[in-house]
């Protein structure tokens, strides 16, 4: 190996260097016109090439002119910094046309208009953020369309089991399973730690309804897990999910334990 | 085998596991041998726990809950989820007619309960059409509706089925079932029923081996007894009303169950010939299927036949079969009868004097096979393609007299996916309602009501919906419905 690679090293050390190419970046300015001939101009709406190169107000290029350029370049390259003549003005453009090829976008009447209509709008957002969390808590190995999916259809079966939006079924249930209070344990130093009721807000409210849907469906027969969570949130709905057992026992705890509420 | 650790057995006597219960003699012999715990267990007969006694399973079975063990698939169909749609009486739907389909179009309709009925026989409603949506099926009347009966439904009564010829194609969920279903419907209420309908549902059934098998060699055909004989039950069912109205053409004689039969020519109907006729499923050579066909061919010069697979592609891009020869060489699709059969009718060999013959592609099957798409002069033929994906014979007999047109089913229009979705929208399974904003958990509706200076147009939001499924789906129905009702 070591032999090939002494080889390749050589052969590409005898080779000559060669130039590399370099891409022409402003062509037009390389052309050179025979001076004593004119270009014929087609249609009025045509600009012709010598006023695309040289837009002057000149249609031809005559000695004079190629003089002029020559010398007034002469003359820019000397170190002039503000140019005199139009000669000059154009090619000091040239040699930074950056602000002047900028696109300055003017808006019409109509998209104003739309602009206006949307003023008050809020931005919106792709998802409900309920199903959202929904799938985020299904969701494992970063796989969220697969969760997605397994959501979605769950969300059809319910639909057409009950025939009323889905979200809004995952919602009430959701809304009815989620318990309010749940219990934490705070040390106080002495013996005996004190256990204090904590409300909680929507989201760990939601969550852990979620949490006991997804315990719930592991339950059910189907090997299809949209199907599970179908029949687990329909039952939810119904009042006969597990969880609502759980949620009883955290509201009951926090009702023992109601003397600590720290308000 | 224990050796006697007392000395009252002689030294080359060894005491066994059973013996060993019986000694009294030694106490040490008496003792629970080491590694049995508990010590013997009477074993008494409880059939409920040694159902489940498996070495290695827990005693008791875990029953679990719930509504069906199926998969998503199988449980939105088998679940008679259909009973809980919305009931359509109210609508007013107009039912699909050849008649007045200039005025329905681009609107929902229905099918006649006659016509419902038929195709449930033939198989014409499909699995994966999503009908667990509507009490009873709908269908959408489209451009393409209006083509097929122009094209085909016309010309039945006055052109042969050799000049017939359609076969539909498209991509995968743009509606070949649909419209397959639909030019039956159409038939049958143009000719009032008095029209024959010989469908085959799933052609893959006839090649993929789940079907027995036997050697006629009289005909150098394998019959399929079990397929013909659901297939003629099917047939019998879906055409009795015209079946129990031709009069046969010629004397048949047969035997059904050690009971002679002599149906006589112009009094006994061709139902009378399929009801009793039992050797549509004999495992054994038999002519039944070839008699049934002659008589089609007879009365087809009355009556319109129209002759139509399904998943035609899975026969004619798979012509080598799942089946066997007894030295187990691969049987090829024309030595069997209904093969044979189908490729006869295809090519216009064989011809119904009145009536048409329709064939549908399935877009999951054989995306790769070209057999199909060379004949019918969509793909160019490659003569270097492999044998596996270009079937020369099959394509040079789909060929002849004239070949088979291909009749190209397009996507639904803005306009036809906007009533669609709208037909949703009154059945109540699409919920229009205004999109969610950033306020975490709250509605732009919420934020309304909180004193927002939000105005909301469902209208608008409803036109914003379809635009936005529209360009999703680009008019597939299947791509439609998956961004309408199966993304939330």
């Amino acid at each position: 190996m070591s032999m090939l690679r002494n080889l390749s090293v050589q052969l590409v050390r005898s080779a000559p260097r060669v130039m590399a190419v370099r891409p022409v970046l402003a062509a037009p300015s390389f052309i050179r016109f025979k001076s004593d001939s004119t270009i014929p101009i087609t249609t009025e709406k045509d600009i012709s090439l010598t006023a695309q190169i040289y837009p002057i107000d000149k249609e031809t290029i005559t000695e004079e002119d190629v003089d002029e350029w020559l010398g007034s370049l002469k003359t820019l390259k000397s170190g002039k910094s503000v140019p005199e003549s139009p000669t000059e003005a154009y090619l000091s453009h040239l040699s930074n046309p950056a602000p002047f090829l900028k696109e300055k976008f003017e808006p019409t009447e109509e998209q104003l208009a739309e602009v206006e209509a949307y003023s008050n709008t809020s931005i919106p957002i792709l998802t409900d953020p309920t199903v959202e969390n929904l799938i985020n808590l299904i969701m494992r190995h970063g796989k969220k369309a697969k969760a997605q999916k397994i959501v979605s259809r769950a969300l059809y079966i319910i639909h057409l089991k009950i025939r009323k939006d889905p979200v809004e079924i995952l919602k009430e249930t959701l809304d009815k399973l989620g318990p309010l209070v749940t219990t934490k344990s705070f040390k106080t130093g002495t013996a005996k730690s004190r256990i204090v009721p904590i409300p909680l807000n929507r989201r760990q409210r939601n969550r852990l309804a979620i949490t006991w849907i997804l315990e719930g469906s592991s339950k059910k027969k189907s090997n299809d897990l949209a199907v599970r969570l179908a029949e687990e949130i329909i039952s939810a709905y119904e009042g006969k999910s597990s969880g609502y057992d759980k949620k009883a026992n955290m509201h009951k705890t926090a009702m023992q334990q109601r003397a600590y509420i720290q308000l | 085998m224990l050796k006697a650790a007392g000395g009252n057995l002689p030294k080359n006597v060894t005491m066994t596991m059973s013996m060993r219960s019986l000694s009294m003699s030694s106490p040490t012999l008496y003792a629970k041998p080491v590694g049995t715990p508990g010590g013997k267990k009477k074993m008494l007969f409880n059939p409920k726990t040694m159902k489940n006694a498996l070495p290695g399973q827990s005693e008791t079975k875990v029953k679990k809950a719930g509504m069906t063990h199926l998969d998503f698939d199988d449980a939105i169909r088998s679940m008679k989820f259909y009973k809980n749609g919305t009931d359509l009486k109210p609508l007013g739907l107009s039912t699909l007619n050849p008649n007045n389909l200039s005025e329905s179009k681009s609107t929902v309709v229905k099918y006649t309960s006659k016509c419902q009925r038929t195709l449930g026989y033939l198989g014409g409603i499909k699995k994966f059409q999503n009908n667990e949506l509507y009490r009873h099926p709908v269908t959408l009347v489209t451009e393409n509706t209006t083509r097929i009966n122009e094209e085909f439904i016309s010309k039945l009564d006055n052109s042969s089925s050799k000049e017939n010829r359609l076969a539909l194609i498209g991509s995968r969920g743009v509606g070949k079932s649909t419209v397959l279903a639909q030019a039956h419907a159409l038939a049958l209420e143009k000719f009032e029923k008095d029209v024959i309908i010989l469908h085959i549902n799933l052609g893959e059934q006839i090649v993929n081996g789940t079907n027995d098998y036997v050697f006629n060699p009289k005909l150098n055909k394998y019959h399929q007894p079990m397929f013909t004989k659901r297939l003629i039950h099917k047939l019998r069912l879906s055409n009795e009303e015209i079946f129990r109205k031709l009069k046969l053409s010629k004397d048949y004689t047969f035997s059904n169950r050690r009971q002679e039969f002599n149906l006589k020519k112009g009094e006994n109907t061709l139902y009378d010939f399929l009801k009793n006729n039992k050797d549509f499923g004999k495992f054994g050579p038999n002519d039944a299927f070839q008699t049934f066909l002659e008589e089609l061919l007879i009365q087809s010069e009355t009556v319109p036949v129209i002759f139509s697979i399904d998943n035609v592609n899975a026969i004619l891009d798979f012509p080598i079969t799942k089946y066997r020869k007894p030295d187990f060489s691969p049987i090829r699709i024309e030595e069997l009868e209904i093969g044979s059969f189908i490729l006869d009718f295809l090519s216009g060999e064989k011809s119904f004097n009145k009536g048409g013959i329709l064939i549908a592609k399935t877009g999951i099957i054989g995306t790769a096979e070209k057999t199909l798409d060379v004949a019918l002069g969509i793909e160019e033929n490659d003569p270097y393609a492999k044998s596996e994906i270009f079937d020369y014979d099959i394509c040079v007999k789909l060929r002849e007299n004239g070949g088979i047109k291909p009749f190209k089913i397009e996507n639904f229009t803005k306009d036809e996916t906007k009533q669609l979705m709208n037909f949703w929208r009154i059945i109540g399974s699409l919920p229009v309602k205004q999109f969610y904003t950033k306020e975490v958990d709250k509605t732009s509706e919420e934020l309304s009501a909180e004193g927002g200076n939000e105005q909301f147009d469902l209208e608008i939001q409803f036109e914003r919906m379809v635009n936005n499924n529209y360009t999703i789906s680009s008019g597939n129905p299947h791509y439609l419905f998956k961004t309408s009702m199966l993304s939330y």
